[in-house]
């Protein structure tokens, strides 16, 4: 079987897709896998030996004839076409029964689309023969509905990886020997001596720490350990390294910032005792070489979804990140290298395939999460947060009757435009509950995202299909405010019917 | 980018916005109109302030 996994993300998400790699390949020994990713992150694919090839976008190509000069616009298109058309057609020439798309981008959703063929498996964001996106699998669907900003998803991407891949993640999938030696001038600065790796910027600057913090620690430790500390880091931040590294000024700290390739970093780290770093794609070469994480986090990342997954990490997330003192760095770094045990607030991974335990402290959150177990995992629907949720809900229900009456009446009509029209207003004023009482924000996306999945098709199929999405809703919000609302409607709505007959 | 390079690529996007509306309108979306609106996210990727949002339809 031949199969192309999409991963046109950077490149922590590449290292996340790792594990659901490595799994297919288990699980499937015959399978023949394929990775599509950009070229600027294609060297985090260096280091994995179970895929068939890599694969490139190929952007640069592309974009040199969109930019050239001496090209008018319609000519340059043209050209592009030409260009994208003969990619499209070089994957497509490969035969893959499988496509998995791990990317949920617009990009991605239009490339699979080219490339699906009559009898292709799809897993992952597509578009429907109209253009508008299809979503064709309910893990997917859960990415669209409950991932991302702003959203109360619990659930890490590497474990939502392996649901659309459709793979069951095992430790071994995580813990693998990367082949790689690291070139002797760097064995030669680590001596024989413990170290650990201090990884001292991040994927965006809100999610590093100052300067002035990461040198007030590096001297605290190393004054009171025999650690060494090994600086990492991009080149981009090669200066910024220089800086930390003259204020220091001690023979442990060893500067490798801007020195070490994406490969030198998985003997590299897997040989220290463990990495400090926030949200960068280090701490995922950790999850892969299973090497404790001291990961600081804050607002700006979500931990849940990207934190490290190697067994022993801990997690400290701070509201903001001038208010995490060097002390407690100090303190929380010692703790982990003396395997004392962990403050309360300090979130600690059990391993690779384990999801998360900590503590809600945000109530609206908590409850948020809850409604997500409910609905996805079919647990118990959470207790009302407060009247406003009820009040919101019993809100919901009546839009939601007012949607079932209109859909009833556009089966029974030629002409529909005004129901339609009530049913775009309808859903402008779901959006306004939900800008009110975010706390209903998991079940209206939920049945947002089930209606998007209602592909182009008949009138009476497509009617059909949002009446069950609705009527699901309906039981839902029921819980919460009974069948009263529901029953009396339904008998106005008969009554209605009647009188229309008469 | 240098700012002609981003004028260049919204003139470009506004070129297939008109190509791809017209194809929708006279011969419904064909694999051109798909390989049309992929160049189009491809290029919205490069321009700043164009929406590249995971949920845009």
């Amino acid at each position: 079987m031949k199969v192309l996994v999409i991963q046109l993300a950077r490149l922590g998400d590449i290292y996340s897709t790792w594990p659901s790699l490595r799994a297919l390949v288990r699980e499937n020994p015959e399978m023949e896998v394929d990775v599509l990713v950009r070229p600027r992150f294609q060297k985090a694919m260096e280091g994995l030996n179970v895929v068939n090839e890599t694969l490139n976008l190929p952007m640069a190509e592309l974009f040199a004839k969109v930019l050239d000069e001496g090209v008018e616009d319609d000519e340059a298109l043209a050209q592009s076409l030409e260009y994208l058309t003969q990619f499209v057609q070089s994957l497509k020439d490969r035969k893959y029964d499988r496509i998995i798309n791990l990317s949920f981008s617009p990009v991605s959703s239009f490339l699979v689309k080219l490339l699906e063929e009559e009898g292709t498996e799809i897993a992952g964001y597509t578009r429907h023969n109209d253009g508008f996106l299809k979503i064709p699998d309910d893990a997917s669907a859960y990415f669209y509905a409950q991932m991302g900003v702003n959203s109360s998803n619990r659930f890490h991407v590497n474990d939502m990886f392996a649901e659309v891949s459709r793979v069951q993640l095992m430790e071994e999938d995580y813990n693998q020997l990367v082949s790689h030696v690291l070139p002797e001038v760097v064995t030669h600065l680590l001596g024989e001596e413990d170290y650990l790796c201090f990884h001292i910027g991040a994927s965006d600057q809100r999610k590093a720490l100052s300067k002035l913090k990461i040198v007030n620690f590096l001297r605290r430790f190393l004054a009171s350990r025999s650690e060494k500390v090994v600086l990492i880091g991009a080149d981009i931040e090669r200066s910024f390294a220089d800086e930390i590294y003259d204020q220091v000024g001690n023979d442990r700290l060893i500067n490798m910032v801007g020195k070490t390739s994406l490969i030198d970093l998985f003997p590299l780290i897997q040989n220290g005792k463990m990495l400090i770093g926030a949200d960068s794609a280090p701490i995922h070469i950790a999850s892969l070489v299973a090497t404790p994480v001291y990961n600081i986090s804050n607002p700006f990342v979500r931990f849940w979804e990207t934190g490290p997954k190697s067994k022993g990490s801990r997690i400290r997330y701070v509201e903001d990140l001038d208010l995490l003192g060097s002390d407690t760095m100090h303190l929380d770094v010692v703790g982990m290298l003396d395997d004392e045990v962990a403050p309360d607030d300090v979130v600690v991974v059990s391993g690779p395939c384990d999801p998360y335990h900590y503590v809600e402290t945000n109530d609206s959150q908590s409850f948020r999460w809850s409604l997500i177990e409910a609905i996805y995992l079919g647990k118990d629907f959470p207790v009302p947060i407060d009247l406003n949720f009820v009040e919101a809900v019993r809100q919901l229900q009546e839009l939601n009757i007012v949607s079932l009456q209109q859909l009833h009446a556009i089966l029974r009509k030629e002409e529909h435009q005004e129901n339609m029209q009530i049913l775009g207003n309808i859903d402008s004023l779901v959006d306004k509950i939900v800008d009110m009482v975010p706390e209903i924000g998991p079940i209206v996306k939920w049945y947002q995202t089930e209606k998007l999945r209602v592909g182009p098709n008949a009138k009476a199929e497509i009617v059909r299909s949002y009446t069950e999405i609705h009527e699901t809703l309906a039981k839902i919000l029921s819980i919460y405010i009974g069948d009263d609302l529901t029953n009396t409607q339904e008998e106005m709505g008969y009554e209605q019917q009647a009188e229309h007959r008469k | 980018m240098n700012q002609d390079a981003v004028f260049r690529m919204q003139r470009l996007l506004d070129k297939i916005n008109v190509t791809a509306k017209e194809q929708i309108v006279t011969e419904r979306v064909t694999t051109e109109t798909q390989l049309l609106l992929l160049l189009k996210e491809l290029i919205k990727e490069q321009v700043p302030n164009e929406s590249t949002s995971n949920t845009a339809r």
